[in-house]
């Protein structure tokens, strides 16, 4: 900068000269950019009121001096245009090296530098100055001037930023879950630590050199892509809780529970961001729950089947006594007595095993075509000698013309038997029909199944508490007399011909059992 | 001395058959009903020294058929065993029900009967309560 400065041994003042310097003086001193100007003996000849505003010295008090350091500074120490006047380039640079110093772009011979300066202000000033010699014609340094410029707020601002944007980042890096952010072409720019656990990445691996859709599977490539663009999980856009698979390090397929969203920007779409959550321990967890339900039924099996068998024992001892105590008798029908009672309970033996090879899935169903007619009729005839010593009448309500079935003819037989002999005890069991209990068999085919076979009985009916339990394992009302196995094994086999089993009760009304065959059987697996 | 007579209550053949070889062994008269209601019959034509009752029958029940033994002078003197084949999963204790101490109620008159014993019977303690039943 060059101010043109009269020789005060020109003689002749010009009245336009002096009217230049009062405007340049005036320009000075009205500029809103702090300023100030040292000559070079570095005395203060310029102190405006913006410097002013800004050190909270006056001009007045500073003009003349060379206090130019004491707003800035504890300590006395050059200034930048202290340093400029004596053309001191190595303390310049020693002193503002930490104060990113630079060479003006804007003026020759000038610096720039930024500094915060603890001091100025109540809590400090962050400045940004610069500094520029004032030379004469002949390039002799008469003076220094520096600007100032405070920049605090924008500091704050960007502290404000930075803090808000680095809180944001230790959210996104210290999440467990799993978060990635993607750009509008699926690359991936964000990648967090609950990720790369997750997925066996390191995050370097990842950002900037891969893109979503190559830690996807297949399939679920195709499920997010549909989700996304769909209302099906979630509104279009969205996706919340969805089971999917990502591909970890080593390409194995990861379960994980995955939410995201697609991000616009001006109704554009310029990326997504997705959450992962690791399924595996759920997954583990899961499986060890079942494994330990598992464990829990062989528990009740086992105790079920050793109940049973201790009472088939019971009457094998029974017979075993009857017949020794023939044959000291030598009374032979004593003996035959005996022996029918051995048969009986190893008939009973055999009848278990069968119950319990169906109910572990351990014997082959044998699908024939049959008559649901004679098959019910032929289960009903077995059971009329039971039905009328207990002093129950069965009723056949049987509609003629039904089609023939794909079916198990000994499973579907069995679980007649099990639903009708059930039905007679209900009536008989506690003793209160009293020849009154009647069940009723009956026949048809509704639209879309094949048959159904409906039992029912007037007798005792089942309170809530039975009803609930009435497919578990070895759940007998019946005393020593019932093994608990019929009704799970009924359901097991009709489960088996993809029927359906369903049942009312009452309490003290009655129980109507309705099993009902699919029109066509559910085809094998390698049929 | 005539021979003692036993009247079994059962619809289970076999648990009849071998409570009464275990019975005649030891010198009782048998005689066997399948249900309540034939028990009750032959309750009062047979006028037996003991009852053995089994609890789940057909037609009517060992408890109803006590209590109808208890309600006819001809029957109310028979002492009863209860033969029981009911575990703990019906939720009934026998004992609780006929002191009658949970329900309170006494409504009907009840036979408290002379003893109980649990299926699988064994022999020697069905011939020892059966004594004591006797006596």
């Amino acid at each position: 900068m060059k101010i043109e400065e009269p020789s005060r041994d020109q003689e002749v003042w010009g009245e336009e000269a002096r009217r230049q310097k009062k405007t340049a003086e005036g320009i000075i001193y009205g500029s809103p950019i702090p300023m100030l100007v040292i000559d070079k003996d570095h005395k203060i000849s310029f102190w405006n009121n913006a410097c002013e505003k800004l050190t909270g010295f006056s001009s007045k008090e500073m003009i003349g001096t060379d206090r130019q350091w004491e707003p800035f500074y504890p300590r006395k120490r050059p200034t930048l245009a202290d340093l400029l006047i004596d053309d001191d380039i190595e303390t310049i640079k020693r002193l503002y090296e930490d104060m990113n110093l630079r060479k003006s772009p804007m003026v020759e011979g000038g610096y720039e530098a930024e500094h915060f300066f603890p001091h100025l202000g109540p809590e400090g000033t962050y400045l940004y100055l610069n500094a520029a010699p004032i030379e004469d014609d002949a390039g002799n340094i008469q003076g220094a001037m520096i600007t100032y410029q405070d920049f605090s707020e924008r500091v704050a601002m960007t502290g404000k930023i930075k803090r808000s944007e680095a809180f944001v980042l230790n959210l996104i890096e210290n999440s467990i879950d799993g978060i990635i952010a993607t750009g509008s072409k699926g690359n991936i720019g964000i990648f967090n630590h609950g990720a790369a656990e997750i997925l066996g990445y390191s995050p370097d691996e990842i950002i900037g050199k891969m893109s979503f859709p190559e830690i996807l599977s297949k399939e679920t490539a195709m499920a997010i892509r549909e989700s996304f663009y769909s209302d099906r999980r979630g509104p279009p856009g969205k996706i919340i809780n969805m089971e999917a698979h990502l591909l970890n390090k080593s390409k194995e397929p990861i379960p994980v529970r995955f939410s995201g969203t697609l991000l616009y920007e001006q109704e554009k779409e310029v990326g997504s961001v997705v959450f992962i959550q690791d399924l595996r321990e759920v997954h583990r967890l899961q499986k060890e729950k079942e494994q330990a339900q598992r464990m829990a039924a062989i528990g009740r099996t086992v105790a079920g089947v050793a109940h049973y068998i201790k009472n088939i024992l019971t009457g094998l001892k029974g017979g075993a006594y009857v017949i020794n105590s023939a044959i000291s008798k030598k009374d032979l029908e004593l003996v035959k007595e005996g022996w029918g009672m051995v048969e009986r309970n190893i008939d009973q033996i055999a009848s278990i095993v069968t119950d319990m090879l169906i109910y572990s899935k351990e014997r082959t169903p044998d699908y024939q075509i049959v008559d649901p007619n004679v098959l019910l009729t032929e289960v009903l005839d077995l059971m009329e000698e039971k039905a009328s010593s207990a002093g129950v009448t069965l009723v056949r309500d049987l509609q003629p013309g039904i089609n023939m079935v794909s079916m198990d003819r000994t499973g579907i037989h069995r679980c007649l038997l099990n639903l009708i002999s059930n039905a007679i005890d209900a009536c008989t069991l506690e003793g209160i029909m009293n020849g009154k209990g009647r069940v009723s068999a009956k026949t048809d085919s509704p639209a879309g199944w094949g048959v159904r076979f409906e039992i029912s009985d007037n007798g005792t009916g089942m309170d809530e508490k039975t009803q609930e339990r009435l497919f578990t394992d070895f759940f007998s009302t019946k005393g020593y007399k019932g093994t608990g196995l019929g009704l799970p094994v009924t359901q097991q086999i009709v489960n088996e011909h993809g029927g359906k089993l369903a049942f009312e009760s009452r309490a003290d009304q009655g129980t109507t059992f309705t099993l009902m065959l699919p029109e066509k059987r559910l085809p094998e697996p390698f049929d | 001395m005539p021979p003692l007579k036993i009247l079994i209550v059962d619809d289970d053949a076999d648990v009849v058959l071998f409570l009464s070889t275990v019975l005649k062994d030891h010198g009782y008269l048998t005689i066997d009903a399948q249900d309540g209601q034939e028990g009750l019959e032959k309750a009062k034509s047979v006028q037996p020294d003991l009852i053995l009752l089994d609890l789940m029958m057909p037609k009517k029940s060992g408890i109803s058929m006590l209590s109808d033994l208890a309600g006819d002078g001809a029957t109310e003197k028979i002492p009863v065993i209860m033969v029981t084949g009911v575990s703990g999963e019906t939720g009934i204790d026998l004992e609780t029900f006929f002191r009658g101490s949970s329900t309170g109620k006494q409504d009907r008159k009840a036979i408290i009967p002379e003893g109980f014993i649990k299926k699988p019977v064994d022999p020697e303690e069905l011939i020892r309560l059966v004594r004591k039943a006797l006596k």
